[in-house]
């Protein structure tokens, strides 16, 4: 069954099409790479989904749910959750509270609760705390709980941000080029990570732009060019496409000129 | 010595107001310039409430933080979609309008004759007409109002708050409500800032509009910034230090002719001092940005 449905979505930047007519279906409890040269419409497309751009034309469905107009957070709060190209992590705050408001909280984030510092609202807090500690002794920064967020290498941010868009325990992920500028050894576990999302059962949509991450690990690969779809099918199709060699290619002589 | 403790009860409002702002400002990181429009609506509804219909200051203190914080609303709803400077600037301009009010609108404020005779705070009938009772009073405000901001901030709720301040794409994508959050943070600054200003109208019984100029704001402003955003400690004791420095030139015994002109310069040279080598503020841990 499709758990994401994108139907003829285009959005403009100033007569760039960043995505042009942009139409596929995502299955449930796979996990699908997004490729494609840079400005191919890729993180716009995250944003659309996310809220945090309207779409010019056409739809996104979730769950048989539309949409269209939805804030952000309600969207998020709907089982979507995503990551950021440049890892976007709370400077100022600790890696445990990064992680902490990721959580979702039944009525210990009101305000009420924090005047009366109600007994649901300190529960919630322990639960969420051993959830959070236990997501950290995962990537295996448990010791780093309370060095603030820019206190970190690039690699254990990728980390963090990793265990923070799983702590919001989402159904489907859409992870913005989670392996971008991160050591080999890194790669591989944070591979293992995302293989265990789909073990786990949920759905995985990510940006790659390294093509053996990719065929190592999706079952499904999608092409973006221009806005448009250009190729859409398992790592081994995908890797003889010829459109796609000659984007590919098109886009290392862009980047020479 | 009365004269120390009236300092002290000045300074003590103060303290309610800087820690007020300092929950909009250095915890949601809402650059919100116009505090004293807050502590003037707080200071005259509840002079008016006393002086037109004989109400008990505690009743006016709760109507015009009450009132204060309609108008926090009123703030926060369009500012929802400034951001930076451009919301510094229309908090600044809200100011300018409530200002304007409070010297325009001759025939409730009686515009700059100001409001003289406002009632002062009485128990079981007895007048606090002791600046020490006074002092006891302000004192349990200050109390109630760190004790109530420290819960906000130390909860889930304010780390949401914190969240806001260091990047409202992100915290909206973790699924929190920024908008609503930035309304209700700028509802209990100003519901406390209200509770600010009829304390010191209750208190120096007289009130004008030259008590909430956009000057008024950017003192309040200051001792944020010089105590440093998100401490409350921080915000305490700007509070006191920026009101006990200028008295200090009083005791070298210069006339208030000149000690006025010279309490802003102080401020002046202080914020200047501050950005240069201490951006942060005394207790704060991060820069105004
Ligand atoms: N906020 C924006 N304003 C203007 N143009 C944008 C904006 N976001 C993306 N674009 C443009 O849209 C195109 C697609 O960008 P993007 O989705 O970031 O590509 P990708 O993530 O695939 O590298 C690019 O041409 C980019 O310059
Ligand atoms: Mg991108």
């Amino acid at each position: 069954m499709a758990i994401l449905e994108i139907k003829n979505v285009s959005k403009d930047f100033d007569g760039v099409k960043a995505l042009d007519n942009l139409s596929f279906d995502l299955r449930e409890d796979q996990i699908t790479a997004l490729v494609g040269p840079n400005g191919a419409g890729k993180t716009t497309l995250f944003n659309v989904i996310t809220g945090f751009q309207e779409t010019d034309s056409g739809t996104v469905v979730y769950k048989s749910a539309p949409l269209t107009h939805l804030a952000p957070h309600k969207i998020s709060r709907m089982g979507i959750a995503r990551t950021f190209q440049n890892i976007r992590l709370f400077s100022h705050l600790t890696v445990l509270e990064n992680l902490m408001l990721a959580r979702k909280y039944e009525t210990g984030e009101r305000l009420s609760s924090a005047l009366l510092r109600s007994r649901k609202m300190l529960n919630e807090e322990k639960i969420n705390q051993q959830r959070t500690i236990e997501l950290l002794e995962e990537v295996g920064l448990s010791h780093k709980k309370d060095a603030l967020g820019n206190e970190l290498s690039h690699g254990q941010r990728r980390l963090i941000e990793f265990a923070r868009v799983k702590a919001m325990d989402a159904q489907l992920l859409l992870l913005d080029e989670p392996t971008a500028g991160v050591f080999p050894e890194m790669i591989a576990a944070i591979k293992k990570m995302i293989l265990n999302l789909k073990e786990m059962g949920k759905t995985v949509l990510f940006i790659e732009h390294d093509m053996k991450v990719v065929m190592d690990i999706a079952d499904r690969v999608i092409v973006l060019n221009h806005g448009k779809v250009i190729a859409d099918g398992s790592p081994m199709e995908i890797q003889n496409n010829e459109e796609v060699i000659t984007a590919y290619l098109g886009r290392r002589r862009n980047n020479v000129s | 010595m009365e004269y120390l403790i009236h300092i002290l009860v000045i300074a003590g409002i103060y303290v309610i107001l800087a820690q007020s702002l300092n929950l909009i400002l250095g915890y949601t990181g809402l650059p919100a310039l116009g505090h004293g429009a807050f502590s003037c609506v707080g200071a005259y509804v509840s002079a008016l409430l006393a002086l037109q219909y004989g109400l008990t200051p505690w009743l006016g203190l709760i109507f015009g933080a009450a009132a204060a914080t309609v108008l926090g609303f009123m703030v926060a709803v369009p500012c929802l979609r400034l951001k930076g400077d451009y919301l510094a600037l229309a908090t600044l301009g809200f100011a300018v309008i409530v200002y304007s009010i409070a010297k325009n609108w001759v025939d409730v404020t009686r515009g700059p004759l100001g409001l003289p005779g406002i009632p002062g705070f009485s128990i079981f009938g007895f007048e606090l007409s002791s600046v020490w009772l006074y002092l006891a009073l302000v004192a349990l405000f200050v109390w109630l109002t760190t004790f109530l901001i420290r819960r906000v901030v130390d909860s889930p709720f304010g780390r949401i708050l914190q969240g806001i301040r260091e990047d409202e794409i992100v915290t909206a994508a973790l699924g929190k409500d920024v908008n609503r959050h930035k309304v209700i943070v700028f509802m209990i600054g100003a519901f406390f800032a209200g509770i600010a200003g009829s304390l010191y109208a209750h208190y120096i019984t007289f009130i004008d509009p030259s008590s909430f100029t956009i000057m008024e704001s950017i003192t309040i402003l200051l001792m944020v910034v010089f105590g440093g955003m998100g401490s409350l400690k921080g915000s305490f004791v700007g509070a006191v230090v920026l009101v006990v420095l200028p008295e200090l030139l009083r005791f070298l015994g210069l006339p208030s002719s000149i000690a006025a002109p010279l309490r802003q310069m102080i401020y002046g040279l202080l914020l200047v001092v501050l950005m240069l080598y201490r951006p942060q503020g005394l207790l704060g841990k991060f820069k105004l940005q």
